[in-house]
């Protein structure tokens, strides 16, 4: 009896006296977490400490929870995505069990922060990602009165919308927004054009946004093919207990163009548009319904050629020609069975029908800045839908069943033979789970099925005017916490492409990702990427021409692929009045096989076109840098309270064989040899085409009482290097001697491209709870600028708009 | 290229009268006369009966053709001259270049030619004489290793240089001259023979002149022509001999000479003056061109002597 009581008491003492230690001076508080008015429970909820977030914990299945607190007063918040947060004060006692009463949440209003992204694979607080992600809310999106989602992108932190086409962190240059390196989702599926992988900013559904969720850096293991550098994510509202309404209404002008720009047109130039939203739930409550609208016309900025004989133009396009009309209707349809806890289902859908005359050039660098060169007018009328079937179920073991899906398809009528039709079906299944019995492993896991389908006349090089691309791809992460300090995840995808049956390619790829709070409010987080990226259909196979110049097809294309890794530090801070986070990331890029756009004699025989662009893969690159975001607010008073989001990047983006010679043409004079520093205007700089070394941005927002001010501002540094073949253009039609229009950009980037700062202001005041009249002016300065070689941006805005919330 | 107003004129009246004239003479050829072709800005004229590469038979390529040509003030006599330079444009060099026939224009330059339009007035110059030589005036400022041309073939039918996709049995006679690819900065007369290939009447004279060595050309050369003439009598007396070319001129104290045609072997030249005195001598072989310093050579006419085997080419020149 001795031996084995001893062994006894000396596990009493093990599990009695050292459980004492570290327990002595706590106490547990259990409950559970539901939606107000419905009951259902919330899954995955945080539930933790305020005065120390590295305690805490989520809801199960059934939305119960249990959590180990410090004896004594303390103060709980439970969160969860688009629910308001709630904190509670508990006072916890040694060692007893303290059950509280049902926590019920209520869906949040718009302007209720929310730090709960899902661009990782979890829905997890922004402090815990492992990779730099950037959340722009509804309340910054609806005040400045968002038309268009890339126009809030272009104000994020270390995001540049170069004329439509992303750039995150310098990570590609410009090729007309074809084959963007940047994903695009909208409720976790691409939005991108099935031919040409091109992101449509103005089919997405503005007015109906919950959130939008920047991840910076390669994302191709989490997003898959396409977010090279990058993915955006965009998440779309579901109805809240009460039923809401939001209406917007818009009227307003474009000013006369600032100095020697010639105002085209008399008098206004106006742009003006309503949208609408309402979500509510239907009948026993277990339906919920959004929809959405949204029809705008705007008198574009940008008008008709104008020339000089014996210049002809024979496009045809007037001032009214050159309008953008816009009309789109969305829905949202979700089901919560009543029968089978934990199941929901539902539809979404959305429909736009738009006519837009889209401008690739000026006309010239001075009086034609704001109109079009003759032959560069892109004219498109175009009708594009998606439905989106889904089916989510939680099953009673925790884990979380997901089948999304979506149809898309585009018909668009365009001029310059760029007609086409194309259709994506997308499919995918994932399940996620928490294991908690091997120490709270996350793990989350999906297949993906892909398949565009084009049917268009430029995409002949191929053989046919019909095409398709099927990508299958499965994917796994895992996620474990170890203790309350570190967060580990490792992904891994495996992506299979088929393009029309005769090219096909298999890619694995991994990630690696850690977060650590390493203070009190402090988070360190470190991940290292691959980013993959197979060429679109119209990379490959375009081949097309307006008059004696031709797009070429290049079926040899190769995927492009990246790595990235970073280092960042997330501190949330609390000065004096001004409570917020301030964020740096180091990060470091490699990029392989990259893709540019090049002009050259692409044809043997001259006989399809004489000379033309073509996509060709081009030599290594590397980007380094530094990403800071400061976001917060300041509650002077209970009326007064200031917003501020702030962010500067710097990219150092160089070419790392710039005498690599990449391709060859069949330049009559001789074959060129194409390298970087034979298409660059500035290779002694090393420094990749298109790219602006340092961008900052800034919003800062004053509220007090009815009144808001507001104010943006955007600055990019001025383009060091850009492709040589636009000198070329200009060397080529001003030796023409005025039988072509000049393109004309040099003495613009020598001499007026010195870095761009753009301001923004608003006014707003509230005219009851729920509806607020605003005056908005974009480009208040009216600054006559370009990013883009040869693409005027747009001068000052005047709008009025008034909103109603109810 | 020719006015309208002056085709119409050409069609109803003119054809038949310069048919029946005897045609021995060049149209503009001191590039005098000036017009804006449709298609060109007035900024850019060009010579009446003479066309350049963007009024070529190419709709594609005439817009985004580079100018290549200007009217000069600076003339040899009369108010304007023609100037040539040659232009590049991506990574290509357009040779400056003036026809009075057409251009047929590609961005290759090896399918590219000029060629007499039998079909249409505007685009040839009838010729029916048998001149013995071509001449004009020239200054050129040439890139190191580029020089001019001056091309004159009398034929028969059509015709067109390079040959592309035609032969040149249509051919009568041709005169070419290299200019020097030596700076000339005052104007220079130059003359050379034309070299018969049947006993045929021509019916049309192509000209085309360049300001640079055709495929090789490099951009930045630059030549200006005026006075071109044919000229029927040998002035001398003596005549040039058929077989080879001697191509001479003297600048600047410096003269220039040059031979082609002539069979292997060593050529001996000699500079003689008007007394038949040899003053200097030199060898060459064929296809060189040399340049020999006369500074020590009073001013007045001289003969330039070629002699090969049996054979002695002889040019008369002004030595200022």
């Amino acid at each position: 009896m001795g031996k084995r009581h001893g062994i006894l008491y000396l596990l009493a003492f093990l599990f009695g006296i050292v459980p004492g230690i570290v327990l002595g001076q706590t106490g547990i508080i259990t409950g559970r977490v539901v939606e107000a008015g419905t009951e259902t429970s919330l899954i995955g909820a945080n539930v933790y400490l305020k005065s120390n977030l590295s305690i805490g914990t989520i809801a199960d299945y059934n939305g119960f929870f249990q959590l180990s607190l410090p004896v004594g007063n303390q103060q709980v918040e439970v969160s969860y995505t688009g629910m308001k947060s709630r904190v509670f004060t508990v006072l916890v006692k040694k060692n007893a069990t303290l059950k509280l009463k049902t926590i019920q949440l209520e869906p949040e209003s718009y302007t209720v922060k929310e730090l709960v992204v899902r661009a990782g694979k979890f829905n997890k607080k922004l402090e815990d990602q492992t990779v730099s992600i950037e959340v722009m809310k509804p309340k910054i999106i609806q005040d400045r009165n968002t038309q268009n989602i890339s126009t809030i992108l272009d104000l994020t932190p270390g995001v540049t919308i170069l004329d439509e086409e992303p750039q995150i962190r310098g990570g590609s240059g410009f090729t007309f927004g074809v084959g963007s390196k940047v994903g695009v989702f909208v409720d976790g599926i691409p939005i991108a054009s099935a031919d040409a992988g091109k992101p449509d900013w103005s089919f997405i559904p503005v007015e109906n946004i919950r959130q939008i969720e920047v991840v910076k850096g390669a994302s191709s293991v989490l997003s898959g093919s396409s977010s090279l550098s990058g993915a955006i994510y965009v998440r779309m509202n579901y109805p809240g207990l009460k039923p809401h309404t939001y209406v917007n209404t818009y009227v307003g002008t474009y000013t006369a163009p600032n100095k020697i720009a010639e105002k085209w047109w008399t008098g206004l130039a106006p742009v003006a548009g309503i949208a609408f939203s309402h979500s509510q739930r239907l009948g026993d409550g277990y339906t919920d319904l959004v929809l959405g609208g949204n029809f705008s016309y705007g008198h574009n900025y940008q008008g008709p050629p104008k020339v000089i004989p014996p210049i002809v133009d024979s496009s045809g396009f007037t001032n009214s020609k050159m309008a953008n009309r816009l009309l789109r209707f969305n829905f949202n349809l979700r089901r919560r069975s009543k029968k089978t806890a934990g199941l929901n289902f539902g539809i979404n859908g959305n429909f736009m029908r738009q006519k837009k005359a889209t401008v690739m050039a000026w006309l010239d660098d001075t009086a034609g800045f704001y109109r079009g060169y003759p032959g560069a007018i892109l004219a498109n009328d175009q009708f594009i839908f998606y439905v989106d079937p889904f089916i989510n179920y939680y099953s009673k073991s925790g884990a979380k069943h997901a089948f999304i899906s979506r149809i898309m398809y585009s018909d668009s009528k365009a001029n310059l033979d760029q007609s086409n039709k194309w259709m994506t079906i997308y499919n995918k299944y994932e399940v996620r789970k928490q294991f908690k019995k091997v120490g709270n492993v996350d793990l989350v896991s999906g297949v993906v099925s892909d398949y565009n389908h084009s049917v268009a006349n430029m995409y002949v090089g191929s053989g046919s005017d019909t095409n398709y691309l099927w990508n299958l791809s499965w994917y796994a992460e895992v996620e474990k916490k170890y203790g309350k300090v570190a967060n580990l995840s490792f992904g891994i995808r495996i992506e299979y492409f088929n393009l029309n049956g005769t090219i096909k390619k298999v890619k694995p790829i991994f990630r690696f990702g850690s977060s650590f709070h390493v203070g009190i409010a402090t988070y360190l987080r470190a991940s290292i990427g691959m980013g993959y990226r197979f060429p679109t259909i119209a990379e490959r196979f375009i081949r097309t021409k307006v008059g004696t110049f031709g797009v070429f097809d290049n079926p040899h294309l190769q995927p492009e692929s990246s790595w990235n890794a970073e280092v960042g530090i997330k501190q949330a801070f609390k000065l004096s009045k001004f409570k917020g986070y301030a964020d740096v990331a180091f990060f470091y890029q490699e990029y392989k096989n990259t893709i540019e756009y090049l002009f050259g004699f692409w044809d043997s025989t001259y006989t399809f076109a004489y000379a033309g662009f073509k996509f060709v893969n081009t030599g290594p690159s590397r980007i380094t840098g530094v990403d800071f975001s400061l976001m917060g607010q300041a509650a002077f008073s209970k009326h007064v309270t200031l917003n501020v989001m702030a962010g500067y990047t710097y990219v150092h983006p160089v070419a790392l064989e710039p005498d690599l010679v990449f391709a060859h043409d069949y330049n009559p004079g001789g074959k060129t040899a194409f390298s970087y520093n034979t298409t660059s205007v500035n290779p002694s700089s090393h420094i990749l085409k298109y790219r602006f070394l340092h961008t900052a941005k800034l919003d800062l927002e004053l509220d007090f009482n009815r009144f808001a001010v507001g104010t943006s501002m955007r600055y990019f540094s001025k383009i060091v290097n850009l492709d040589k073949a636009i000198f070329d253009f200009e060397d080529v039609t001003l030796a023409a001697g005025g039988t072509m229009q000049a393109i004309l950009y040099r003495n613009y980037y020598y001499h007026h491209n010195n870095g761009n700062m753009i301001w923004d202001v608003r006014v707003s005041y509230d005219l009851s709870k729920s509806s607020k009249i605003s005056v908005l002016s974009n480009n208040v300065t009216n600054k006559m600028y370009s990013l883009r070689p040869l693409k005027a941006e747009p001068p000052r805005t005047i709008t009025i708009r008034y909103s109603l919330n109810l | 290229m020719k006015k309208i107003l002056l085709s119409l004129f050409a069609v109803f009246s003119g054809f038949l009268v310069l048919h029946a004239q005897s045609a021995d003479t060049l149209e503009n050829p001191g590039f005098e006369s000036w017009e804006v072709p449709i298609g060109l800005p007035a900024a850019h004229p060009e010579p009446v009966n003479w066309s350049g590469i963007k009024t070529s038979d190419n709709p594609n390529v005439n817009p985004m053709a580079p100018v290549n040509w200007a009217r000069c003030d600076t003339a040899h006599s009369g108010k304007y001259s023609l100037r040539l330079f040659n232009v590049s444009a991506l990574g290509l060099v357009a040779t400056g270049t003036m026809s009075n026939g057409r251009y047929h224009t590609e961005v290759s330059s090896s399918t590219s030619y000029v060629f007499t339009d039998t079909a249409n007035p505007l685009w040839n110059t009838p010729f029916t004489g048998r001149p013995d030589s071509l001449v004009g005036w020239f200054m050129c400022k040439p890139l190191s290793g580029d020089h001019g041309n001056v091309l004159a073939i009398l034929h028969t039918g059509y015709a067109q240089t390079p040959l592309v996709n035609h032969d040149s049995s249509t051919w009568v006679a041709k005169a070419s001259f290299d200019l020097p690819n030596t700076d000339v900065d005052k104007w220079v007369r130059f003359s050379t023979p034309f070299h018969y290939y049947s006993d045929k009447s021509p019916q049309y004279i192509l000209i085309v002149l360049t300001s640079g060595n055709g495929a090789k050309a490099l951009a930045g050369s630059s030549a200006m022509f005026d006075d071109l003439n044919v000229v029927y009598n040998n002035s001398t007396g003596i005549k040039d001999y058929e077989k080879g070319t001697l191509d001479v001129f003297a600048h600047n104290k410096q003269l220039h000479i040059g031979i082609k045609n002539v069979p292997r072997g060593t050529c001996k030249i000699r500079v003689l003056n008007i007394l038949g005195r040899v003053q200097v001598t030199a060898t060459l072989q064929n296809g060189d061109n040399k340049t020999i310093d006369i500074s020590s050579l009073p001013s007045g006419i001289y003969l330039v002597q070629a002699q090969y085997g049996n054979h002695i080419l002889v040019k008369k020149i002004l030595v200022h």
